[in-house]
């Protein structure tokens, strides 16, 4: 959000955006960034930000309120590998004293190397599964996956960041990419009433409301943009 | 939970409006709503059905209509009648709006089992009830296809042709976008090749461009275009892995005479065949048959739509592509084609690297006489395998080699057989059949039906069931009717004269008693009109002339087909006509 000390006031945290149109007038709340290409941040899921305010809720039925969402090209959830065959390597992931820790596809059934580890994997979360250790399972970040088109066909192996990593086979590995995805949250007074997901670049700007006829007084209206994790397909 | 990048989202909320609802039972929050536009094909229609009194939602119905498909409503929920119906799944979840104490909202979404087709006008209507209060409602919106194309399938006509189907209708402009500089171009440093005529144009960029006839291996294939000159016709080739090696196409000899000019040709598409590479060597058994790659690359030298009858019925020629390519690909070698920056009918590209298909190519009949890797003891292949793969490169050179030789050689058994003819010898196949039409006969399904009937047709010359069958033969969808020509009123009726005779001034009634006329059940194209017309008069009896083709846009088609014979002296007016 844009500093607050610009527009005391009527405009208070508020901005004239540059790339959506304002939805009403010419400022708007802007959670998240407004920029023309989406800046790339590392976040974790489960993180959000919010703007809350208080609203009097006596005589009236609805609060109605303007919302655009726009998202960029966010990851989709894949499972790589269902119970077959993977190594934990330590040092030696992709060949011999490379010092990567990481996982290695073993499994002789997977003739090409689609749907494997692809290289925007990187920096996303991967959940192991299956490995007879128990410090090898888990959800953990892939920092990158190496190409070595000599030694190894692209697509095999991955370095994961676990410091706690085993070096052992596992002959029934899981291994699913998480996805990820941004959404738009309306609460009232805590309780989430309106949840809305984009999978669109820049979804419409759309009218919608809350059940206030019930309430008296004054309440707490928050809006939420929050980043989820996708765990299944 | 660790961190991972993700772009920033944007959620833009502003204009809070706090509104008396003016009936006590109303739906909110339909995502899509009213006049939404571009909504994805297979988008969930959510919706809340929200009571301003404290009742509980008892009824609740959802129809759906695609106003362009028909219009008819169909029942997707009712909250009474069982739910989500066939064809639709979904959730619908009873909500307590805030201190209601009950169940005053229904929140529903409901997913179809079939996406929307594209360009949709989709109908929502909404009937909702509490015990004191009735909701009735409804909506529009349009659906836009959002889904980038995809290849399905590469099927190969031919060892040099292979028909590309798409996952939906395409952009033309952009699937058939080929340039063939088949003039000669020069390659003139490492990554800039020379058009001798054409001039580059700016949307090359990004495309593939396909080299071949340079005397250097390593300059022919693809490569992708990351630059285009267009004032100096030069075209700048990605190629720093793989920089080109300058060659003019001319030949000298040691003491500089010209001693061959060959001819540099470079095509420009979006279209790359390329050579998959296998996962030889990692736990496979070496010499698994998988452990293969192919090891050539023919480039695109044409790139056009089938023909209307090259596509099975019904289908779309728009989600068709043909390609050709200069020379045979590899038999039963792994290969993936990729076709960059296509664009399908409502606007969505296929991207960068682009909507790629994996695929064995086709044996295309040939015999596997012999594998020249089982000639190599396999004490050597394992150690090839696992090591340089020079022997097994070698291998597969002389094995595609002696395939696609064998398979021409094969061929040639079948240079009189309609069916089996190579594409490319079809015309003189014809030819040699002595076929007499003069009508255009291009594309290979019609070259492959006129050598099938040929001597059929040749049998049923003279007759009006032979012309009748010949044009069925030629052209099956258009049923002709063919029948003497039985109308006098072509001829200049000269009124009585001083004899009392009424003089009518005509070719003569051999003329018309040799006169036919073909009738059409539709109206014809221009082509299938010679081709009627050709084939008519190449099959009609020496005596007998085709005098018309009546279509229905003719104004003549639904003239009664009588001779009016005239006045009588018993006066009587007499009408000949065919009898039933």
């Amino acid at each position: 959000m844009k500093p607050y000390w610009r527009y005391p006031g009527a405009l208070n945290g508020r901005i004239m955006p540059t790339v959506s149109m304002a939805l009403d007038g010419s400022y708007v709340f802007c959670l998240g960034g407004d920029d023309e290409e989406p800046q790339t941040f590392t976040l974790s899921p489960g993180e959000k930000v919010s703007v809350e305010q208080i609203i009097d809720a006596g005589g009236v039925d609805l609060v109605y309120f303007y919302f655009q969402f726009r998202t960029g090209p966010m990851p989709a959830y894949r499972m790589v590998l269902n119970a077959q065959s993977a190594q934990i390597k330590l040092g030696s992931l992709a060949t011999v004293g490379d010092g990567m820790v990481g996982i290695s596809i073993e499994e002789p059934s997977l003739l090409a190397n689609e749907n494997l580890f692809v290289q925007a994997d990187s920096d996303q979360l991967a959940k192991l599964s299956g490995f007879p250790t128990p410090a090898n399972n888990g959800v953990f970040r892939i920092s990158s996956v190496p190409v070595h088109d000599d030694v190894y066909p692209p697509g095999r192996v991955a370095v994961i960041e676990n410091a706690a990593a085993v070096a052992e086979a596992g002959p029934a590995t899981t291994v699913e990419i998480y996805g990820a995805r941004w959404v738009g949250q309306v609460y009232i007074d805590a309780v989430k009433r309106v949840e809305v997901v984009e999978f669109t670049d820049a979804g419409p700007q759309r009218d919608l409301a809350v059940n206030i006829s019930k309430l008296v007084g004054f309440h707490t209206l928050k809006y939420v943009l929050e980043l989820q994790s996708i765990v299944t397909s | 939970m660790p961190g991972i990048r993700v772009p920033l989202a944007s959620l833009l909320v502003d204009h809070n409006r706090f509104v008396d609802a003016t009936t006590d039972l109303l739906v909110i929050n339909e995502i899509p709503q009213e006049n939404e536009t571009g909504v994805p094909l297979s988008a969930s229609i959510s919706m809340t059905a929200a009571c301003m009194q404290s009742e509980v939602i008892t009824e609740m119905q959802v129809w759906l209509a695609d106003l362009g498909a028909g219009g008819l409503l169909e029942l997707a929920y009712d909250l009474t009648g069982g739910g989500f119906q066939a064809g639709y799944s979904g959730s619908a979840t009873p909500d307590a709006s805030p201190s209601s104490g009950v169940n005053d909202e229904l929140q529903l979404v409901i997913n179809r089992a079939l996406d929307f087709s594209s360009l949709s006008n989709i109908r929502v209507e909404v009937l909702a009830a509490t015990a004191s209060y009735k909701f009735s409602g409804a909506y529009n919106f349009t659906t836009e296809d959002k889904t980038p194309p995809e290849i399905l399938d590469v099927v190969f006509l031919g060892p040099r042709t292979a028909r590309v189907i798409f996952s939906e209708p395409m952009n033309q402009t952009s699937s058939l976008n080929f340039t063939f500089a088949d003039e000669g171009v020069e390659i003139v440093d490492a990554q800039d090749v020379q058009l001798m005529t054409q001039a580059p144009v700016a949307s090359w960029t990004g495309m593939w461009a396909g080299l071949t006839g340079s005397i250097y291996p390593s300059n022919n294939g693809y490569r992708e275009i990351i630059a285009v000159d267009i004032e100096a016709k030069t075209v700048r080739l990605g190629s720093s892995s793989n920089p080109l090696t300058p060659d003019t196409g001319i030949d000298l000899n040691d003491a500089g005479a010209v001693i061959r000019d060959r001819k540099l040709r470079m095509s420009i598409s979006p279209y790359r065949l390329t050579a998959r590479l296998s996962d030889e060597a990692i736990g496979l058994e070496p010499l698994d048959p998988d452990t293969v790659q192919c090891t050539y690359e023919p480039i695109v030298v044409n790139v056009n739509a089938p023909e209307a009858d090259e596509v099975p019925a019904g289908a779309n020629v728009a989600s068709y592509t043909v390609l050709q390519f200069h020379d045979d690909v590899s038999y039963g070698r792994l290969y993936t084609l990729v076709a960059k920056g296509v664009i399908d009918a409502f606007g969505n590209s296929s991207g960068d690297p682009g909507a790629e298909f994996d695929f064995t190519s086709p044996w295309f009949g040939a015999p596997t006489r012999m594998m020249v890797e089982d000639l190599i003891p396999d004490e050597y292949w394992d150690d090839d395998m696992l090591n340089q793969h020079a022997l097994r490169s070698i291998m597969v050179v002389l094995q595609d080699l002696l395939n696609v030789l064998w398979n021409r050689i094969d061929g040639l058994q079948y240079l009189h057989d309609p069916d089996r003819c190579p594409k490319h010898l079809l015309p003189h196949l014809l030819y040699h059949m002595g076929c007499p039409f003069t009508f255009p006969i291009e594309t290979e399904s019609f070259q492959r039906r006129v050598a099938n009937g040929l001597d059929q047709m040749k049998r049923m010359v003279g007759t009006e069931t032979g012309i009748e069958d010949i044009i069925t033969l030629l052209l099956p969808d258009v049923p002709c009717d063919v029948r003497p020509y039985l109308n006098n009123v072509d001829g200049w009726v000269l009124n009585e004269s001083l004899l009392g005779f009424t003089t009518i001034l005509s070719p003569g009634s051999p003329y018309y008693r040799n006169a036919y006329e073909i009738v059409s059940p539709v109206d014809l194209t221009d082509e299938q009109r010679r081709i009627v017309v050709d084939a008519a008069k190449w099959a009609d009896p020496v005596n007998a002339h085709l005098i018309r083709v009546l279509e229905p846009s003719n104004a003549a088609y639904n003239e009664a087909v009588v001779w009016v014979l005239g006045l009588s002296a018993l006066g009587y007016s007499t009408i000949l006509k065919q009898g039933i």
